[in-house]
């Protein structure tokens, strides 16, 4: 092959959630879940086209997700999730932050942004299509010398949380539907290992200096797009670790060459798309008495037995450079999307208990010469028909090269088939919402307004609010970075003490398996308001926290009883001269240096009770006296 | 479409200086940026000054004309070319079921090139977007207008009427008609009293979710009022609608206690004093113990007269309404009354100069369950003692529609025992526990 004319490149595509208050199209808040569950049953129906046609794949998938559960929790979700009522306006709020990440990135907002349906029939989306809107095109990302140009950056809703998938039906909960994501998607580059790791951290901090993007597991996920022929992209979804995007890039640098051998391969065997003899019999007869255990399973199951004619294909279905990258599996991974357990083909045949003369029977009945090859795919008589339909697609667009597909990736480091990929025939405008005109005051008002950058930011944690290094980039990750900016304005605690709490103290109890997300700023600010306050002493942080979470203790609940049970000056003082008392002889002999003595002993009855600075002031004052 | 639809001024003369219609691929050079797509209709109520093109990855955008430094024709849009789909196999021995279009859209069709959606309305094209209906009936389509329901008039009931019978007697053993949801209700009223005694089902349906969308609710209300339809176990005319926000029940009301209570749920019809007459349920059709045997001759009377008045009633209620309504020789008023059937007294010195006037002025009650009772509080029976009719639990846009009717096709002098008497279902005699 032309080396010159392909190279592997790769290009990101970051979805972010953002921790705009409400939902993209209504007002509630999706990280709000507490409300009563609710629960309804749905089918989606595949839309048709203007050709009269139904994409095959689409219509399987209504035909086999039969139906759709779904579980809505009162707060997060309304009537518009569970689409019983028209969307509203398009979050401002969420509009704002996607423009602000656009400016950023140098990108140019659109005129005026249309929200379009994405459709999607999987049941992830309750409409049955994901509403998508373009805010801005053009743009780079500066990854240190490198220079990433951005495509496009869109705002869209996030889909259902799938809960349980099987044949017959499918889970959802929506607390996660319509939360707003921001899709960033950047231009495919020359792929280099350690400079993808970079883009996606750098492009993730970015977001972050606005403060309002959501963190913590599933608020970030990036797709990654490989192509190695420049026009068709595979699109992987969904990759989570950095060492293993590297090897599904490397699996798909060589399924893809692969495929464009074999396209050239045909070319040279003569085939073109208006030669390209393709038909399909039924065969089940010649396997009547047949030997092979998995054939027989099949007819007993009274299944059939279809046989493919792949023309010129033959040596080219089942030739393998690299693991896994065989059309063969290709074709098997596709009909397991259409729930058959997978294929035989020419190139591995006779095996399986299946003969040379019986391939012979099949090879004469579907009139091949030398060069054809064929699949035989076996099972369920009823969705037969859409799985050959599929095969006889697959094996048409070899000519082509490589397929445009929406693919998965395995624990292994390859990729399946997932579905085709949804392009710009599945897009057509929302009409529930009119289009919104992006003005020059308000693109004014942003600008003016953008963040600081990331260096900046860390920068000035530093010299004006005095965290150290460590603290700073760890507060400026985390999710309460919003809540710290808001704290350290608004109570006068040590930016530090704050900083500790909301990261390491944090981060320390969720190790303990203590899930600590469900705690919420409004929360954590009483908790700092009552430690400012001298109501909760400081060292009491952690306890509490772990109380709200192992006992389902409100805060509220909490301080009411740390009111009632609060010592008072004469209590405290009490205490201290009780310990004067009993510990005189050693206070006579040592005089002042009987302090951290006192002090002990002291804390021992009063730590998370009394701040320790008002312990010690007090033992002060009482000696002197 | 016209060459360039929906535009206009400034936008209209640069894309028509530019040579370009809609469908072309151009790019647009503007002061900041650059974008290449195909041109697409502008919808006639936004704003003139944007020019709307569909992106390679198929997102919609919309560009300030006066941003647009440069429009440049790259190539010629093609037509999108629809190949129609074949008829299926359909056994001649299934029911022959007539579906009628009214307006709105049972089943569609999206364009992808523009986003414009397309009614899908021949029987082909019904039978290859909804397969299921082929196995219960013989279908044929005809659409009969093409209004949003909130545009129909009583004298588009007539014609749906006349269209019914039409049908009946080509010899079709059930009838649908799509309708829009918003006066859906005021039509199945309208169509009870017109065709009283009606030998077939005649099941009037709609979606609340467009069809456009694959979670639209309009499958499954067609093809469980199709089913309905072809069971032959109920004559007359009903509404049939989603039981509950779910995809599996759909409700068949009655025609006159039935009312649409929600602005956009799939389930915002119910009906109202009474169970639904029967539910489908995935092709099973249970029947209520409301369902009325019907063996009365077929006795259609389809006019309707617009001249009659519907009022609320309430707090501040300007009595000159109705000396206007007199003025303007209006026939007879509905009052949707407070409780049992009540107005504000100063109101009553009207309302009898209306009767005076032979007027017929009936009553109905706003809160829609529950039957009038004016004999209970002096309000009531100072209204009664001027001539004003209790109507029993009717509803009140039932109550309006079957006014309508009776001064379409009775005597003055014979309305007040039509209303009062019970032809369609549209009161009950007794007032069930447990609604």
């Amino acid at each position: 092959m032309d080396k010159k004319n392909y190279e592997l490149k790769v290009g990101l595509e970051i979805h972010q959630q953002l921790a705009s208050s409400t939902k993209l199209f209504c007002n509630c808040n999706g990280f709000n879940v507490n409300g009563n569950e609710v629960y309804f049953k749905r089918i989606l129906r595949p839309t048709q086209s203007e050709l009269g046609k139904t994409d095959p794949a689409a219509l399987f998938e209504s035909k086999k997700s039969k139906q759709m559960n779904y579980i809505a929790d009162t707060n997060t979700s309304c009537l518009v999730e569970a689409d019983e009522e028209p969307p509203h306006e398009i979050s401002q709020e969420a509009l704002d932050i996607a423009l602000t990440i656009s400016y950023l990135l140098g990108s140019e907002p659109v005129d005026e942004i249309h929200v379009m349906r994405k459709l999607v029939i999987d049941g992830s989306n309750t409409t049955g299509f994901q509403r998508t809107v373009i805010i801005a095109t053009g743009g780079e990302l500066h990854v240190q010398d490198l220079t990433v140009p951005v495509l496009s950056i869109s705002l869209e809703e996030d889909a259902s949380r799938i809960i349980n998938k099987n044949k017959e039906e499918s889970t959802y909960s929506l607390d996660r539907l319509s939360i707003p994501l921001i899709e960033i998607t950047l231009a495919p580059m020359k792929f280099k290992k350690e400079e993808t790791e970079k883009i996606a951290l750098t492009l993730g901090r970015l977001m972050r200096t606005t403060g309002k993007v959501a963190r913590g597991i599933g608020t970030i996920r990036q797709d990654v797009n490989i192509s190695i022929d420049g026009k068709n992209i595979i699109e992987v979804k969904g990759v989570q670790q950095l060492n293993i995007l590297t090897d599904i890039i490397e699996f798909e640098n060589q399924r893809q060459s692969n495929l464009i051998k074999i396209k050239e391969k045909l070319i040279e065997r003569g085939i073109k798309e208006d030669n390209f003899n393709i038909k399909s019999t039924e065969i089940t007869n010649i396997f009547n008495n047949t030997n092979s255990k998995l054939i027989k399973k099949v007819l007993e199951g009274n299944g059939k037995i279809i046989a493919i004619k792949a023309p010129k294909f033959r040596g080219l279905i089942g030739k393998e450079d690299h693991k896994g990258t065989r059309l063969g599996r290709d074709i098997s991974s596709l009909v397991k999307f259409f729930g058959f357990g997978g294929i035989f083909h020419s190139d591995e045949l006779p095996n399986y208990g299946i003969t040379e003369d019986e391939c012979k029977r099949v090879t004469d009945k579907l009139e091949n010469e030398k060069d054809d090859g064929f699949i035989i795919l076996t099972g369920d008589a009823e969705n037969m028909d859409v799985a050959v339909k599929s095969i006889e697609n697959r094996l048409l667009q070899c000519i082509i090269g490589i397929p445009a597909e929406t693919r998965m990736p395995t624990e292994d480091g390859m990729t399946n088939f997932m579905r085709p990929r949804p392009g710009s025939a599945r897009m057509y405008p929302e009409t529930d919402i009119i289009p919104v005109k992006i003005y020059e005051e308000k693109r004014i008002a942003i600008k003016e307004s953008l963040p600081r950058s990331y260096e900046e930011q860390i920068d000035n944690y530093k010299q004006n609010i005095g965290l150290n290094d460590k603290l700073s980039v760890q507060i400026f990750d985390s999710r309460y970075k919003a809540l710290f900016e808001k704290l350290i304005k608004e109570v006068n605690i040590p930016a530090n003490y704050i900083a500790a709490q909301l990261t390491e103290t944090m981060i320390k109890l969720s190790r303990n398996k203590l899930d600590v997300t469900r705690i919420t700023d409004i929360e954590l600010g009483k908790i700092f308001k009552e430690i400012e306050s001298g109501i909760i002493a400081k060292e009491s942080f952690e306890t509490i926290i772990e109380d709200m979470c192992r006992n389902d203790k409100k805060i509220d609940e909490i301080i009411n009883e740390m009111k009632e049970n609060r010592l008072t000056d004469k209590d405290i003082e009490k205490i201290i001269l009780k310990i004067i008392d009993m510990k005189k002889e050693i206070i006579k002999e040592k005089g002042n240096d009987s302090f951290s003595i006192l002090m002990g002993e002291a804390m021992k009855q009063l730590r998370g009770k009394v701040d320790g600075k008002i312990v010690s002031d007090k033992i002060q004052k009482l000696l002197n006296n | 479409m016209s060459e360039l639809s929906g535009y206009k001024n400034e936008s209209l003369k640069i894309l028509n200086n530019a040579g370009v219609s809609i469908g072309d691929l151009i790019k647009i050079i503007t002061k900041t940026t650059e974008y290449s797509g195909n041109l697409l209709p502008r919808y006639e109520y936004s704003e003139e000054n944007y020019i709307v093109i569909k992106l390679s990855n198929g997102y919609n955008i919309g560009i300030d004309a006066r941003n647009i430094t440069n429009i440049q024709k790259i190539m010629s849009g093609e037509k999108p070319k629809f190949s129609p789909p074949e008829k299926p196999n359909v056994k001649e021995s299934l029911p022959k079921i007539a579906i009628l279009g009214t307006g709105g859209t049972i089943a569609s069709r999206i364009d992808y090139k523009t986003g414009a959606v397309n009614p899908a309305f021949s029987a082909e094209e019904l039978y290859s977007i909804i397969p299921e209906l082929s196995t219960y009936a013989n279908i044929n389509t005809e659409l009969i207008s093409n209004i949003a329901s909130e545009q129909m008039n009583p004298e588009d009931w007539t014609n749906i009427a006349e269209k019914v019978i039409e049908k009946i007697n080509e010899g079709n053993q059930g009838i649908i008609i799509g309708h829009g949801t918003d006066t859906m209700a005021y039509t199945s009223a309208a169509l009870s009293f017109a065709l009283k005694n009606c030998p077939i089902p005649v099941i009037i349906t709609g979606a609340q979710r467009s069809t456009d969308r694959p979670s639209s609710d309009a499958s499954l209300n067609m093809i469980s009022s199709v089913i309905m339809a072809s069971k032959k176990v109920l004559n007359g005319v009903y509404l049939a609608m989603h039981t509950s926000i779910e995809d599996n029940e759909v409700s068949i009301h009655s025609g006159t206690r039935v009312r649409k209570n929600h602005t956009s749920r799939r389930d915002a019809f119910q009906s109202i004093g009474i169970d639904p007459i029967a539910i489908v349920d995935h092709g099973k059709v249970t029947v209520g113990e409301e369902s009325i045997e019907n063996n009365s001759k077929f006795d259609p009377k389809i006019k309707f007269e617009e001249n009659v008045s519907l009022l609320k009633f309430h707090p501040g209620f300007n009595t000159e309404m109705i000396d206007k309504l007199i003025e303007l020789d209006v026939k007879g008023i509905i009052l949707e009354g407070t409780g049992l059937g009540h107005v504000n007294s100063r109101c009553n010195k009207s309302i009898k100069k209306a009767i005076d006037n032979g007027m017929f002025v009936g009553m109905t009650s706003q809160c829609l369950h529950g039957r009038i009772k004016m004999t209970v509080y002096s309000a009531g029976r100072d209204l009664l003692s001027i001539g004003v009719i209790p109507l029993e639990d009717m509803l009140p846009e039932t109550a309006l529609v079957k006014l309508m009717w009776a001064y379409g096709n009775y005597e003055n002098k014979e309305i007040k025992d039509i209303m009062i008497k019970n032809i369609a279902r549209e009161y009950t005699e007794r007032s069930i526990l447990g609604r």
